[in-house]
């Protein structure tokens, strides 16, 4: 009897015969061949993971639409990353965090941004000034120059949207 | 109950979680809550779901919670959450966009090296090492500890960024004085051997061997630790002394922790340099009572060795990176 493959055959195919053209397209995206490599290898992962393959007219054109998830996902954790420890650098004696402490604030960051990105940034902030400073609303009114009933109306909504996405 | 009245049902919750967060809630709104989630199953039911999902929601966020006087994490954090999405908006509406909601990340983010951190020396996470200074005086530095070194004419200074040393100090013809410092303050050995740690928001000396001098950061408080003590020096330059002896402080340098009055955040703050990822632990279960000698060298033993004997559960994520703790 055959071994049976690791993989489905189908992602076996799509590594084979497509791996080099995602390597170069995204090595295009990134202007960087190492980070090209890694999402290449993230993008094949995600194929793993998700559902079997549909049938494809066009699997070049899946391929990219696939990348390109990974691909946002990468500058949005380096936006995240970067934005972090700048504000960090702007104040005096802080500890900086070593790599592995910004590894899982990275995670962290992620994890609670795809959670908050569909909401406006007004939304965002008054439930974060409540989460990470502890800050009463009528402190995040004035802080924010908006009224009381105003920031109750931004955590409502706010908790509505995490309701929403805890749901199956 | 119908759907329309499970909609106003879940309404109602998240209008009673925003009162519950509003940092004002009086005692009879506290009480009305009650009475509200005890009137009806599906109230208490509602109430659960909603809270729960919140709380789901802002979990990762518990790290980065501002702490006293300490909220650089909590800006930061805000900081980073506020940033417009600026590629996402730029394809918004394409096919893609809000597509991989659930979209995890299965490998380690490749991390450039941080430029903060060109200390004249240090050590990684679980590393000890031995330093030789040029006067002869020898740093023993903790895991995770840099310092910047300067040896001159007229003094020996030893800036400890992160972390923690013992410092052997060879005797100087020139006696030039020796002085270890850190954001909170100066020791100024009167002997030959102590040991300093800085933290956060604060900095713990331990005289070993002969007295140390303490002069906090503000340049009006002093004090004299006498060998065998130690003291703490924090940011508002105030200087305590510690109940432990000052042996047990420096019982790292054998790989060990020696707590005799300590707690679990103690604990796990002194495993933290010596593991690579990450230990999460909730504030019931840091309060907790701990007395003992733990080995650092092995976190996977220590943490096994307190699941074993405190009312906790320890949970390891992704291979033990992520190690959270909590009440049993």
């Amino acid at each position: 009897m055959p071994a049976r493959p690791l993989t489905p055959p189908s992602i076996a195919v799509l590594y084979t015969d497509h791996h080099g053209w995602l390597l170069g397209w995204l090595r295009r995206k990134l202007g960087d061949t190492a980070h090209a490599q890694d999402l290449t290898h993230d993008t094949f992962v995600q194929l793993l993971a998700a559902p079997p393959l549909p049938a494809l007219d066009n699997p070049r054109a899946y391929l990219a639409t696939v990348a390109k998830r990974t691909l946002f996902a990468f500058w949005r954790r380096r936006d995240l990353e970067q934005a972090y420890l700048d504000v960090l650098a702007a104040q005096p004696r802080v500890h900086q965090p070593t790599e592995e402490e910004r590894y899982a604030i990275v995670q962290a960051l992620e994890a609670v941004d795809r959670v908050l990105r569909s909401l406006p940034a007004t939304t965002r902030q008054v439930l974060l000034l409540n989460q990470l400073h502890g800050l009463p609303y009528r402190e995040i009114g004035d802080k924010l120059g908006i009224a009381e009933i105003t920031v109750r109306r931004h955590m409502a909504r706010a908790i509505g949207a995490c309701c929403a996405l805890a749901e199956p | 109950m119908t759907a329309a009245t499970a909609h106003a049902v879940r309404q109602q919750a998240i209008a009673w979680l925003v009162e519950a967060r509003s940092g004002a809630m009086t005692d009879a709104q506290r009480q009305a809550l009650a009475r509200w989630r005890a009137a009806h199953p599906a109230h208490e039911a509602a109430w659960a779901q909603v809270s729960g999902a919140l709380d789901r929601a802002l979990q990762p966020l518990e790290p980065f919670a501002a702490q006293g006087g300490s909220h650089a994490a909590a800006d930061a954090a805000l900081g980073a959450l506020l940033q417009p999405d600026r590629r996402r908006r730029r394809i918004a509406g394409g096919t893609l966009a809000v597509a991989g909601a659930a979209f995890t990340c299965l490998l380690a983010h490749r991390i450039t090296p941080l430029p903060g951190l060109l200390a004249d020396a240090h050590t990684a996470t679980a590393e000890r090492r031995t330093v030789a200074l040029a006067d002869g005086s020898r740093l023993l530095l903790d895991a995770r500890t840099a310092v910047d070194i300067a040896i001159g004419p007229g003094s020996r200074r030893v800036h400890l960024r992160q972390g923690a040393l013992i410092a052997e100090v060879a005797p100087d013809a020139a006696t030039r004085p020796f002085a270890v410092h850190t954001r909170h303050g100066e020791a100024h050995a009167l002997g030959t051997r102590c040991m300093v740690r800085v933290q956060d928001e604060r900095t713990q000396v331990a005289a070993l061997a002969q007295a140390v001098a303490l002069h906090a950061s503000d340049g009006l408080r002093k004090a004299v630790v006498a060998e065998g003590q130690g003291a703490w020096i924090d940011a508002h330059g105030t200087i305590t002394p510690t109940p432990t002896p000052a042996a047990d402080l420096a019982a790292w340098q054998r790989g060990m922790l020696a707590l005799q009055d300590g707690t679990l955040a103690d604990v796990v703050e002194a495993l933290r340099p010596y593991r690579r990822g990450f230990i999460r632990v909730s504030p019931a279960a840091a309060r907790l009572p701990v007395l003992g000698v733990f080995p650092l060298d092995d976190t996977d033993h220590t943490l096994q060795a307190l699941a074993d004997t405190l009312p906790i559960t320890v949970r390891r994520y992704q291979g033990g990176w992520m190690v959270a703790i909590d009440l049993a």
